[in-house]
């Protein structure tokens, strides 16, 4: 019963204002019905009233249909440099309307000549709210929308829209309602940045930057989703009066991971461009995506990695690579040996010998293959990745270690590998049909090859890398086929192999040639074990491999042959030495090895470019020959290694001798997965200019100048 | 024999070209006529519209004056017109050696147009018309679109692309 006098109270309350003087409208229109322009039959407009109102926001809704024929286009709200938006005049002759707020549907690309213009076909629903200055008094909305339409002609046509209603008069329409609840559905989510720096937005949207370039009047916008990109697009404008007339090319769109990197060309009709500290709105369309996102431009430097690098040329270089793997001191003894094998057996058929061959080129491919699934279970994982990273493994280094001892001392002759020869019996007894052996020879050498690798195959394994699971396989079939090439070479013309000098002495010192060659590639290997277990310990385990070698040189073949072994390693050496020396002329000598190098570090590096220095980072292992060279032939030499001491010169050494997640990551974000890495940031270029692979002395002193410019 | 029945059969092929071919190009003459006519329903015919407005560089264009003396190219076109890139370069070319006046159609402020000028290089004369109302006079809702006015006389209208050639027989044939 207490209820009744609040109940009695509100009742009254509301009499009183529902019978405060209401004006209703003169006459009440809520629908244009659909319009035509008499000038263009091909496109009609309608406009009406959903009904709703928002009493908070004082704003009605209204639908505004446009139906294109055939194909007829109209412009997005930011068209680009081809197109013009939708315009409504409504000020001067509407009464009771503040303002109308427009809802764009994600647009479409369609190209004229090359140059994408945003817009729709068909038919579009635009949602619209008006806002009301009050929401008792009578509204009038009356003005020309003028619609620009195209298909190989433009048409502009305008057309009258009058509608008059009083909020006590408006009736929901259902159809309508739903028809504008659908085109709010199609509407792209306005998200800012604080929305996402909170987690509180209801899209999946995790990270937002973007990076206003002003040298290369480039806009960078990058966007991270919680699930994985599939076919996503993006539109950026800006919604800012002032700014009007600046647009945005069709973006560069790089995906890596579940980043999203878009890279527009931003162009006026007149001079440049200043887009620094600028409110952006990047409109994401995705499978499952679509929003508005809205961020300020910074001077971050955001970099995208670059896929140039096409496909057909990256299977040459691999082939190549591949190829070259074979005439590297840990390959070249595997070949030799398959040849002496061949000429060996007398009186082998050439058929055989093909087959023979066939099947090592088929191991090597395989094990190729079986590289390419192994990095792929890996880059799947998310695992760290790069070409070379089985050098940052001390127990891989140790085992190659271990193998290529122990073939050098096979060819030594100092012991049999008694499971082949079995095997051989075994496959000799299965007759031709059996290959296997032949199979797996192809497999060892790859095997063997793998410590050479890493110096040729950089640049096409790391292109393999950052490609797509085709690609990655179809640069690791480059690779073997390359490595494979000369095997197939005698399995097309097994006459080649016919055609070496009969065997005689000249094999056993062959031999021990390719021994000598297999034992120093064990050493280089052991020598890379000094950053795992130190120089002590390294020089303590080639001395006990060594006095065990030659101790069963000693037992085997007696001293001889000892003397032998040693006295051709002295005058290989000497030899060495001597060619050297003669031709010291013509080689790099390095200047001197004292450039002080601080180590990588992405926070320092910025704020050293920000205060005006110029720092070249270099990114190198021990085991990386490519970069042993870049550093004698070119780090170290006039004229880069006097511009490199500069007092405005600050030099960072990434160090990817061992495994560093850092400098993996740090590599990645420039697209690449090997070393050497090579680049120069200063002042004038912050966000850095990458060096090829393979340096030379003008294309360092360029990127320096170019880093220092203003 | 084979060989004689070949050269028959490559003969007809060729001749079948040639006749496809003419068919084709009436049928295209056949469309691109309809349409210019069906497009041309509003646009004024007979006599051209008086045009006699300051150009953007600041001359005083008067176009029945200038069509006294040789025919000319009056060319409708808009900045926001994607169409119009393919057409506006090749005006620019016959404006080095005919008399061209274009109108810039609802493409915004001088000032706008100028730098558009600037970006694409063109250098014809243009009349602006912001507001439309010189288009509404010569009845053009459509861009681009190209009149040839012969002593006052419009002699061909033609909308949408139009090959530099095109446009070089309606002068020379007006």
């Amino acid at each position: 019963m207490n209820n009744l006098p609040l109940l009695m109270r509100l009742l009254a309350f509301a009499l009183f204002f529902s019978s405060l003087p209401v004006k209703s409208a003169d006459f009440i229109q809520t629908s244009t019905g659909w319009l035509i322009s008499p000038m263009h039959q091909p496109v009609s407009v309608q406009a009406q009233m959903t009904g709703q109102v928002d009493q908070q926001s004082k704003t009605a809704d209204l639908l505004l249909d446009i139906n294109l024929e055939g194909e007829w286009k109209t412009y997005w709200r930011s068209p680009g440099e081809g197109g013009v938006a939708p315009a409504f005049e409504w000020q001067t002759e509407s009464k009771n309307i503040s303002n109308i707020n427009w809802f764009w549907p994600a647009p479409k690309r369609y190209p004229v000549l090359g140059v994408d213009t945003l817009g729709y076909k068909h038919q579009i629903h635009l949602p619209l709210t008006i806002e009301l200055q009050d929401l008792n008094q009578p509204t009038l909305l009356k003005g020309r929308l003028t619609l620009a339409s195209c298909t190989t002609i433009c048409v502009l046509s305008d057309y009258d829209i009058e509608l008059s209603f009083s909020i006590a008069d408006l009736l929901i329409d259902q159809d309508v309602a739903f028809s504008y609840a659908q085109a709010m559905g199609s509407v792209p989510i306005l998200i800012d940045e604080a929305h996402i720096e909170s987690g509180k937005n209801s899209a999946s949207i995790t990270a937002l930057q973007s990076y206003w370039n002003q040298a290369k009047q480039q806009l960078v916008v990058q966007v991270e989703n919680q699930f994985e990109w599939q076919k996503p697009d993006l539109f950026v404008d800006l919604q800012n009066p002032e700014l009007d007339g600046i647009f945005f090319s069709t973006p560069q769109i790089s995906v890596v991971n579940k980043q999203l990197t878009a890279t527009f060309d931003a162009s006026t009709w007149g001079g440049d461009v200043d887009l620094s500290d600028t409110k952006i709105h990047a409109t994401v369309i995705d499978q499952d995506v679509a929003v508005e996102l809205v961020s300020t431009t910074s001077d971050k430097i955001i970099i995208s990695s670059n896929s140039e690098a096409n496909i057909i040329s990256m299977f040459l270089i691999a082939l190549l690579g591949g190829l070259i793997l074979n005439i590297m001191p840990c390959v070249l003894p595997v070949l030799g040996m398959k040849l002496s094998s061949v000429l060996g057996a007398h009186g082998i058929k050439k058929s055989q010998i093909r087959k023979q061959f066939l099947a090592s080129s088929l191991g090597i491919l395989s094990s190729f293959w079986l590289l390419a699934l192994f990095l792929l279970t890996l880059k799947l994982s998310g695992e760290a990745l790069g070409w070379g990273i089985q050098f940052q493994n001390p127990y891989f280094i140790a085992a190659m270690v271990a193998i290529t001892a122990l073939f050098a001392a096979n060819m030594l002759g100092l012991f049999e590998i008694q499971l082949p020869s079995s095997m051989q019996t075994w496959l000799a007894t299965k007759g031709d049909q059996s290959y296997l052996g032949h199979f797996l020879q192809g497999m060892f050498a790859t095997l063997l090859a793998t410590p050479c690798s890493a110096p040729f195959l950089g640049t096409a394994v790391a292109f393999a890398l950052g490609a797509s699971v085709v690609e990655l396989f179809v640069i690791f079939s480059a690779l073997g086929l390359g490595m494979a090439l000369p095997w197939l070479l005698i399995a097309l013309f097994p006459s080649i192999a016919l055609l070496l000098p009969k065997p005689g002495k000249w094999m056993g010192s062959v031999k021990l040639i390719f021994a000598l060659m297999i034992l120093a590639t064990s050493l280089w290997l052991l020598s890379l074990l000094t950053s795992f277990i130190g120089i002590a310990y390294v020089l303590l385990i080639t001395a006990l491999l060594l006095i065990i070698l030659f101790t069963l040189v000693t037992r085997k073949h007696g001293k001889k042959v000892l003397l032998i072994t040693l006295a051709s390693v002295l005058l290989i050496s000497a030899v060495g030495l001597l060619v050297s020396s003669l031709t010291a002329k013509h080689w790099a000598t390095p200047l001197a090895n004292d450039l002080h190098w601080q180590p990588l570090d992405t926070t320092q590096l910025k704020q050293y470019v920000e205060s005006g220095k110029t720092v070249f980072v270099d990114v190198t292992a021990d085991w990386c020959v490519t970069c042993k060279a870049n550093k004698i032939g070119v780090l170290l030499q006039d004229p880069v290694y006097s511009a490199l001491q500069a007092e405005d010169i600050i030099l960072m050494k990434g160090d990817w001798t061992v495994r560093s997640d850092n400098i993996t990551q740090y590599l990645q974000s420039y697209g690449r997965y090997g070393v050497p890495f090579n680049i120069v940031y200063g002042p004038a270029i912050p966000q850095g200019i990458e060096l090829s692979t393979i340096l030379s002395s003008d294309a360092v002193i360029n990127a320096i100048t170019l880093s220092q410019e203003q | 024999m084979s060989n004689k029945k070949q050269s028959i059969k490559q003969r007809k092929g060729w001749l079948g070209w040639l006749k496809e071919l003419l068919i084709f190009s009436l049928i295209a003459i056949v469309i691109s006529v309809a349409i210019d006519l069906w497009r041309g329903q509003s646009i004024v015919s007979g006599t051209a519209p008086t045009l006699n407005a300051q150009s953007l560089l600041g001359e005083q264009v008067d176009l029945i004056k200038m069509s006294n003396e040789e025919p000319v190219l009056v060319y409708f076109w808009a900045t926001w017109c994607g169409v119009c890139t393919t057409v506006s370069p090749s005006v620019d070319f016959i404006a080095d050696h005919y008399q061209v006046v274009t109108v810039a159609l609802s493409s915004g402020e001088p000032k706008r147009i100028k730098q558009y000028l600037n970006a694409k290089e063109y250098d014809f004369n243009v009349v602006n018309d912001p507001r439309g109302e010189i288009s509404r006079q010569w009845g053009v809702s459509v861009t681009p679109t190209i009149f040839i006015i012969d002593k006052g006389k419009i002699s061909s209208v033609t909308t949408g692309f139009t090959s530099p050639i095109g446009m070089w027989l309606r002068l020379f044939f007006s």
